[in-house]
Order: C-alpha cells, then structure tokens, then sequence
C-alpha cells in the first residue's frame, strides 16, 4: 500500500494535464446536457430588466477582456438580446484597455442576429445613438463613473466611432447616470466595488454584477445588502441568464456559457477526486516525508 | 531642488486631499457640481498621464533589458515589436490596404490583431490556471488540520454546489447539494467578506489620513 501510496503522490503532472484536457474536451464534443435551476441572485437581476419598459436606458459596464471570455461574453450577448427584444436602450462603455474589442464584436454580433426561423435580421434598423450607443474605453474608472453622473455627454463628446454625443437622441432622454434604469457591470476585475459607492448608490440606481466565478464571493455582501440587485456569477450565473432570456429559442442552440457546463462540471468532479485520492493516499503515506513535485 | 523632491508632492497631496474631502461636504449643489467636475476632470487627465508613464517605463525596462544582454532578452524584442505594431494600427493616419477604413473598427488591422493574436494568447495564458490549479490540488491541498480539513470540505461543497452535477446530489430535507453552497456564499462568505471590507476600508481611512498630513510618504520612493 505504501508503494501504491508512494506512486500516487508522485504522479507525472502530465497525467493529471491529460486527464484534464479529457474532462474539457470529451463534454465540448458530446455534450451531457445536465440539468440546472435557476439562482435567485441571477433571477433577481433578470427581473430588473425585464420589469424596464420599452425606450428605457441603462447602462452597461462591460469591464472584461479576451481572458475572461468565456465566463463574461455569453453573459453580455443574452443581455443584449434581452434589451433589444425588450426595446431597452443601452448604453455601452468599458473601463478596462482591453475591453473595446470584445464588447464592439459583441455588439455588432448581436446587431447582425439573423433569425434561424424566419431568417430575419430583428435588429438590423437599430440605430447608434437613438436605440444604442457604444463609448469605447477612457481611462480612470472611479473618475468615470462620477463623470456620468453629471452627464454623459461631458465625459464622453464622442462615442467608439468618433461621433458627437451631444446630439444623440439617447443622451437627450437620459443625459445623466440617474436618468437610466441601472447599470449592469460584466466585469473581470474589481470595478463593480467602484460602481456602487461612485455610480450607483449616488445616482439612487439599482446596480447588477456579473463576474467571473473566482471574484464572485466578494460581491455577496453587495447582493445580502441589497446595494446589488443581481449577482450573476461566472459561467454558471451566465447559464442562468441564457436559460432566463431563452438563447436557445432565439438562436436555435444553446448559448455558449450552457455548453460550456458540461465541461466546467467534469473538470470539478476530477479536481475533487484528485483532492479525495491525493488525501487518502497521504493519510496511508504520512509517516514517509512527502516527495513534493512542480504544480 | 529638494523642495521639488520632498516640501512640493507633500504640499500637493495635502492641498488635493482636502480639496477631495471637501467636495463632499460642500452643501450647495451648483458649487459641488463644480468642484466635483474640476476634479474629476484632473482625475481622468492623471490616470491618461499615468498610462502614459506605465507605456514609457515598460519601453524603457525592455530597451534596458535588451542593450545589457540580460537572461530572457530576446523576449523583449518580441514584446516591443508587437508594441509597436498594435500602435501603429491603432494610431496610423491612412487604413491598412485590405481592411476597414476607420483603424478601430470591425474589420481593421487593429481589430484583426485583437481576434487573431491578442484574444487566443490571453484565452490559453488563463486556460492554463485550469491545469495548474488540478496539480496543485492534486499535491498541496492536503487536511493537515482542523482549519485546512474546514476549508478543504467547504471548497469542495463550493465546487460541486456551483455546477449543475451539484444539484443531482440529494441530501435530507428535500435539499441537494447546490443549496448548501447558496448557504455558505450567502452566509459566511457574505460575513466574512463584509468583516474583510471593513478592515480594507478602515486602513484605507488611515492611509488616507497619513497621506494627507505628510506622515506617510512612501509614495515618494523613500521609506517613512
């Protein structure tokens, strides 16, 4: 048992790599389809949006890059389609560099969204500036967010293309923070702590996170208190939102973030297994030092 | 010269922390307004200054790296190549034959940079955290003691709790296992975190405070 024990505990990194890769590749090719409930933290924020009335403006924060992608972009894409459908105006901007070209692609995804049954473009006569706007990047994010709060247009003269905002048609129904409905932070760093002391709580706006699954404990105590309405947590949370806004129907497939649980699921249970084995075997093996190996 | 080194950033802090302290003080609106939009006017305007500087230094260390011949050289000449070329596609007056007219939009060079090159680079560097994290599970996460056997039980409820094969664990009451991580992110995660802020925030009150009258002066690159 102890050479048992001892082979275990110095298993080739390899292997566990391999097993790994396995446990992501085999639920991407042939998915389980494991069932999942909705959290009431994402239906809470779901319902804020849907409670909005057509015409209404809010805000979203996309504040994530190419690394968060798969946790944070599907999360942006249902909520796109949940405004447009709705006939919710957002306003998009980012407080991150690297946050421009996810949230433009995004954007111009969603805009050119052709109906698989009826083979129809629903949003392709939206117009920027009226129905939508994208800010892009500025830099300095708390001074941002007090910025709009004064005005959109003072902090913002242009949008991503370079066109004026003062006569944008979306900034003349809402030209300040508290002239929207909330803002929705997709974010892969800590910038919903700024929104709510620096945004929201001043503008008297309720506030939504979505965040990767690692940040989502340090907004809890955002949501208990109610100064979140939403918590929308990595790839779950944004399955979640997929299910709500029904991405299955408009699309005619599942959204990437409901693909990507199979996977996400199979990776945990082997991780949880290395651990159980791991500490089992050291157990047996705990007289002997252990022979440490590179992570 | 040491007046510009030492009296003048500790004068300014000073002069600039008041000012912030005192905007949220300042009772009538239109003065407020204005002394909040003058702030946060020099607020965006250092941050820019700051990313500036942080472009500047990252140059500089790599320039430095690469005329001493230091370990690893050879990385920097890669770093500022592809500096350079995300610049000059971003910045670059004409558009690039071939693609869109405007340098930042859908269809541009820069933006086939951002798909093509930056997306998948950043993708992996944070895909590869899934296999380092099952190794480093797999070797160092051992129940040594009462405190590490607690947080090795609560981090497994966590992750199974967390995804869909969480909720075909059944326990008594009608419950499953998904239920008891909503508990442990709702309630001790919430409190935890919530005593966690407060100390954070409290510090920062008192660094604050340090900053403004000159007893903390770090920033200024020497020690206390």
């Amino acid at each position: 048992m102890h050479k048992l024990a001892k082979i275990i505990l110095n298993l080739d990194r390899r292997i566990i790599y391999s097993i790994v890769m396995l446990c992501v590749a085999v639920p991407l090719i042939r998915p389980f389809g494991l069932p999942f409930r909705v959290t009431p933290e994402v239906q809470d924020g779901f319902e804020l949006i849907e409670s909005l009335h057509k015409g209404d403006v809010i805000v979203i924060s996309a504040d994530y890059g190419p690394s968060a992608e798969a946790e944070t972009h599907p999360m942006y894409v249902a909520l796109l389609h949940q405004c447009f459908r709705k006939g919710v105006r957002p306003v998009i901007l980012t407080l991150i560099p690297d946050g421009p070209g996810l949230a433009s692609r995004g954007l111009a995804d969603v805009l050119n969204f052709s109906d698989p049954q009826t083979q129809q473009q629903p949003y392709k006569d939206f117009v920027a500036g009226q129905d939508y706007v994208f800010l892009g990047y500025k830099t300095g994010s708390q001074a941002i967010m007090i910025g709009i709060g004064q005005g959109f247009t003072g902090t913002f003269p242009t949008d991503y293309n370079g066109t004026e905002t003062a006569s944008m048609q979306i900034f003349r129904d809402a030209p300040k923070l508290s002239d929207t409905k909330c803002v929705f932070d997709i974010a892969s760093v800590g910038l919903p702590e700024y929104w709510i002391p620096y945004g929201t709580e001043r503008a008297g706006i309720p506030f939504i996170v979505s965040c990767t699954a690692v940040s989502a404990p340090q907004y809890y105590p955002y949501y208990t208190a109610g100064q979140a309405t939403g918590l929308i947590g990595g790839m779950k949370g944004a399955a979640e939102y997929e299910k709500l806004v029904d991405m299955a129907a408009i699309t005619g497939n599942d959204g990437p973030a409901t693909k990507g649980l199979d996977a996400q699921s199979a990776v945990h249970v082997f991780i949880i297994l290395a651990i159980v084995i791991a500490n089992f075997f050291y157990v047996i093996d705990r007289r002997r030092p252990l022979s440490g190996g590179v992570a | 010269m040491m007046f510009l080194r030492k009296q003048l950033p500790i004068i300014l802090a000073f002069l600039t922390g008041i000012l912030l302290w005192l905007q949220a003080y300042v009772p009538a609106k239109p003065a407020s307004d204005a002394l909040t939009s003058f702030t946060q006017s020099w607020a965006v305007i250092l941050s820019a200054a700051a990313l500036l500087l942080g472009i500047l230094s990252a140059v500089q260390h790599h320039m430095t790296k690469i005329k001493l011949h230091r370990k690893g050289h050879a990385y920097s000449y890669i770093t500022l190549a592809a500096f350079a070329l995300t610049f000059i596609a971003g910045f670059f007056w004409r558009p690039f034959p071939g693609f869109a007219e405007k340098n930042i939009a859908e269809g541009s060079f820069f933006m086939w940079i951002f798909d093509n090159i930056f997306t998948p680079l950043a993708a992996t560097m944070f895909s590869l955290l899934a296999f380092f994290i099952a190794s480093a599970a797999f070797r160092a996460f051992r129940a040594r003691s009462f405190e590490a056997t607690a947080l090795l039980i609560a981090g497994c409820i966590v992750m199974l709790g967390r995804v869909p094969i969480g909720e075909l664990i059944p326990l008594p009451g009608g419950h499953d296992l998904s239920d008891v991580a909503s508990w442990i992110m709702n309630v001790p995660n919430s409190a935890a975190q919530r005593a966690i802020m407060f100390g954070v925030i409290l510090s920062q009150v008192a660094i604050s405070i340090r900053i403004i009258f000159g007893i903390e002066r770090t920033y200024m690159g020497g020690s206390d």
